[in-house]
Formats: structure tokens, sequence, C-alpha cells
């Protein structure tokens, strides 16, 4: 019976090729407490992952470093992605690990989540209650932390494009368990002042863990209820926070929110100065224009010829005299022929003209007046006979109460 | 148009509201339909505006303060960011 007998070398390497070769262990994500680290010269970095039950050990190459969000530390909870080997001149097996995250992340997304709905449900990230950030404000407020890239960004930005704004830095921790309170504070006690016109909330970049204050949701009341303008710049253009959604405005990073708070001064003093160049030539162009109409007035016929208005005028009256001279004329001719239309009619009948054809007239002696009837005499009267070429005095004798005519055709 | 503004000294006016003014009152003028005496009165109202701003403007540069908080009362300090780093955090 022969035996096979194997170098130590021999079945470490045997017991590396089969975990190798196994599919599950070529990539797997594992939970525990980090303990035992080592950082090497050489930068690799060992450590044991544990639980209660049970330990492995682990090795992170240089090269996987850069990748880590953070760098690990003796008890901190993560989760580790990473290839299951074994390491031959210890016969160990190990995780040969790519990557580790913080645990717990997943809880803080789940919550995260849960708000953003929640809040957003409410009504607190609706665009219509975002207030216009001032285009000239005259003094930002800037919470955040007084120490730091971010307010350094955010003071050099402002007074680069825009030195006459004031800035008030309102100093708050933005991470930890006092950070919420302390920002929703200062959010409160800048709008009590009335010499702010835009906030700006924010802080650099972060962890999700750095970066939670934001998503708290006294901070997001305390923005919502803000009457000055916020903008919030809070981490790097990746990082999205409930402040940002509630807030007047996001700026993708500090520096941006800088640029967004404040105008260009050379966009300021180009709208001014070509105002100014407006006014003036307006007020101009209106004296001139008015300057013109005086003027083309006074070259009007009227001022340059005032001695033809009224001859004009003479003439016209010389027409006026001439119309009514005329119209004098054929009145008076009018009324001329209507007089001997009139003396005709009259000639005719004239009591002379009856007389003429033998007729007479009798009037009383006494009283004179024009006797037409019997009634009007009585016997012994005197009376006149008038012809047309004299009168004969006479006495009435008898009186008969007959017509002549009625007499005469008896 | 502006009347409620009128009555209000430029001086109390903000950079923002005198510049917004100055435009109002450019484009009325612009428009051309007023009487010599009402272009006159804007005009001058729109030279102090113009003044204003530009006064405000020149103003050689902006502060920058940090509030600090002693029991309850607020102060303002005068804040330089390139000192406050060395405090560390």
């Amino acid at each position: 019976m022969s035996r096979m007998v194997f170098s130590v070398l021999q079945i470490n390497e045997y017991v590396r090729g089969l975990l190798n070769r196994d599919p599950i262990l070529q990539e797997v994500w594992v939970r525990g407490e980090v303990s035992n680290l080592k950082i090497h010269t050489s930068g690799h970095i060992y450590f044991t992952l544990k639980d209660e039950h049970s330990r492995i050990r682990c090795v992170l190459f240089r090269q996987y470093k850069m990748n880590l969000q953070f760098l690990p530390a003796d008890g901190l909870k993560v989760i580790i992605k990473g290839q299951v080997s074994l390491y031959c001149r210890d016969g160990q097996y190990q995780i040969y690990v790519t990557d580790i995250e913080k645990d717990g992340i997943g809880d803080l997304y789940a919550a995260f989540e849960a708000m953003k709905e929640r809040l957003n449900k409410e009504g607190l990230f609706d665009p219509a209650h975002k207030k216009p950030i001032p285009t000239f404000p005259k003094k930002i407020a800037v919470i955040t932390s007084p120490v730091g890239a971010a307010i350094r960004d955010i003071i050099n930005v402002v007074h680069r494009r825009c030195p006459y704004v004031d800035i008030l830095v309102v100093p708050v921790l933005v991470q930890g368990p006092a950070a919420p309170g302390q920002i929703e504070e200062a959010i409160d006690y800048v709008n009590t002042r009335d010499d702010i016109d835009t906030i700006i909330l924010g802080r650099g970049g972060g962890s999700l863990e750095e970066l939670w204050a934001f998503n708290e949701e006294i901070v997001a009341r305390a923005i919502w209820r803000s009457k000055i303008p916020v903008i919030s710049a809070v981490g790097h253009e990746t990082d999205f926070t409930i402040a940002d959604f509630v807030a007047d405005l996001r700026a993708p990073t500090p520096s941006a929110a800088g640029e967004l708070a404040v105008p260009l001064l050379e966009h300021i003093e180009k709208t001014f100065s070509s105002l100014n160049r407006r006014l003036v030539e307006s007020i101009r162009n209106i004296i001139n224009n008015k300057k013109q109409r005086i003027e083309y007035i006074s070259k009007s016929y009227v001022f340059k010829y005032p001695e033809r208005m009224i001859q004009q005028r003479q003439q016209q009256l010389d027409q006026i005299y001439e119309k009514l001279n005329t119209s004098c004329v054929s009145l008076i001719d009018k009324k001329r022929q209507m007089l001997s239309k009139m003396a005709v009619s009259l000639d005719v009948l004239s009591p002379l003209a009856v007389l003429g054809r033998g007729y007479a007239f009798v009037t009383h002696k006494t009283t004179e007046k024009v006797v037409s009837s019997t009634e009007l005499i009585k016997e012994g009267d005197d009376i006149s006979v008038h012809f047309k070429d004299g009168s004969a005095h006479c006495r009435v004798y008898k009186i008969k109460k007959e017509n002549w005519l009625d007499e005469s055709t008896k | 148009m502006n009347q409620q503004n009128k009555e209000i000294p430029v001086s109390e006016l903000t950079f923002e509201e005198s510049l917004k003014e100055l435009e109002n009152i450019v484009s009325r003028l612009e428009s051309n339909n007023l009487t010599l005496d009402e272009a006159l009165e804007l005009f001058k109202r729109g030279i102090s505006l113009s003044a204003h701003c530009s006064a405000m403007l020149d103003k050689a540069e902006g502060l920058i303060k940090i509030l600090t908080q002693d029991r309850d009362k607020y102060e303002e300090m005068p804040f330089d960011p390139l000192e406050g780093e060395t405090n560390g955090f």
C-alpha cells in the first residue's frame, strides 16, 4: 500500500486552490467588528473581524486604501467586501478585503428615505413655497462651522464676486448630536434680525453620518419657517440632504452657494452704468423733442406770416360785406315789386273806382258815419250823398223798409 | 406707477429697490409721453437714485463679522477665516 506524502506547502496550495475555485468565496460581504488593527509600514492594513461567536483574519492591501470612504479603526462595526483565500506561508485562511463600509448605513438610508417621503407629503419641498433669492443682497448670514474650507470658500467667492456685501458668520457645530439644535437656533436667530438678506447654510463634504445633522427634522422645519431665503450647501455635488430639498435653493457646494448668493459686481456695474446712460439720454431726448416741437410750431405759417392771417381775414370780411350788400339790394327790389303789386290790388279795391262806375255812398249829416242801412236814419234826417266828383246834401222824406231790388222785381 | 415709492426718501432704499426704481424711471422716460414737468421730476428722482446706488457700490469692502454668544447675549466680532483654521475642530 503506497502512501501519498505531501509537503506542507503542497497541502496549503491545494486548499488555497479549493478556496479560490469556490464561487461563493470569490466575493463575499461580511459583517463584524474591527479589532487588532495594524497599519504596516508598507501601507497594507491587517486586522481581525469578529463578532460574538467567531473571528477571521483580514488584510487590505495598499492599492485598495484609496477606495475607502474612511479609515477603519478598532471597535468600528463594518461590512467588508473581499475574497476568502489562504495565506500559504502561515497556513492561515483570511479575507483579502477590497472595500469597507460602515455598518448601520443601511438603516440611515432607510430613515432618510422615510423622512424625505413624509416631509414631501407634508409639502415642505413644495416649489411654490420657495422664496426667490435676492439679486443684490447687502448682507448675508453664513450658518456653518467657523473653521474649515467651507466658510473660507464661501467668503472668498462672495467677496471676489461682490466686495461690497457684508457677511455675518453664525458659527455652529455641523456634525454630532448638538449640531441640529445649534443649526435650528441659528436659523431662528438670524430671522429675528432685519439686516440679513440671504442665509447660506452648509458645510464641507463628509460621510453620510457626518452630514446627518442636515437630515434632521428640526433643521428642515427651521429652514421651512425661515422668512429669509435659505441657500443650502451641504457636502459635495453628489450629496443630497433633507436640508437641500427644503431650502429655497440648493447649491452643489459651499463655493457654488457663494456664487448663487451674490451677483458679479461687473454685471451690476454694467447694468447700473447702462441705466445711467439711458437716464441721461432719455431726458435729453425728451428736451430735444420738446425743442423740436417749439421750432416746428414757430416755423409754422401763422408765426412766419402773421400779416397774411390778417389779409386773409380782411378778404373774408370784404366778401361778407359784398354778400350783405347784394342781398340787401335784392331784398329791396323784392319789397318794391311787392309794393307795386299791392298798389294794383289797392287800386282795384279803391272806393273811388266803385264810385266811378255809378255807385254813391251816404253819410249821416250829424254823425258823419256811413249809412249802410235804413235802420240808421229816420225821416227828416239830413244826409249827404257822395259821388265820384262831389256830394249832395239831402233830407229824408220817407223810409221804405224794402230792398229796392225786391221792389223793382214786383 | 411708483406713487408710494416717491414718498420714500432715496436714502432709505436698498440697492435692489433703488436699481429697480431707477429701471422703472428710465423706461417711463423712454416711453416719451410725459409732460416736460413730469419728465424733469422723474429725472431728478432718477439722478438721486443713481447717486445712492453709486455710493453703495463705492463702499470699499463688505465687512466680515462672526457672531459670538456670551450668556444669551449676541455680539459681533471681526472675523478672519484664515485665523480660525488653527483652532481645529
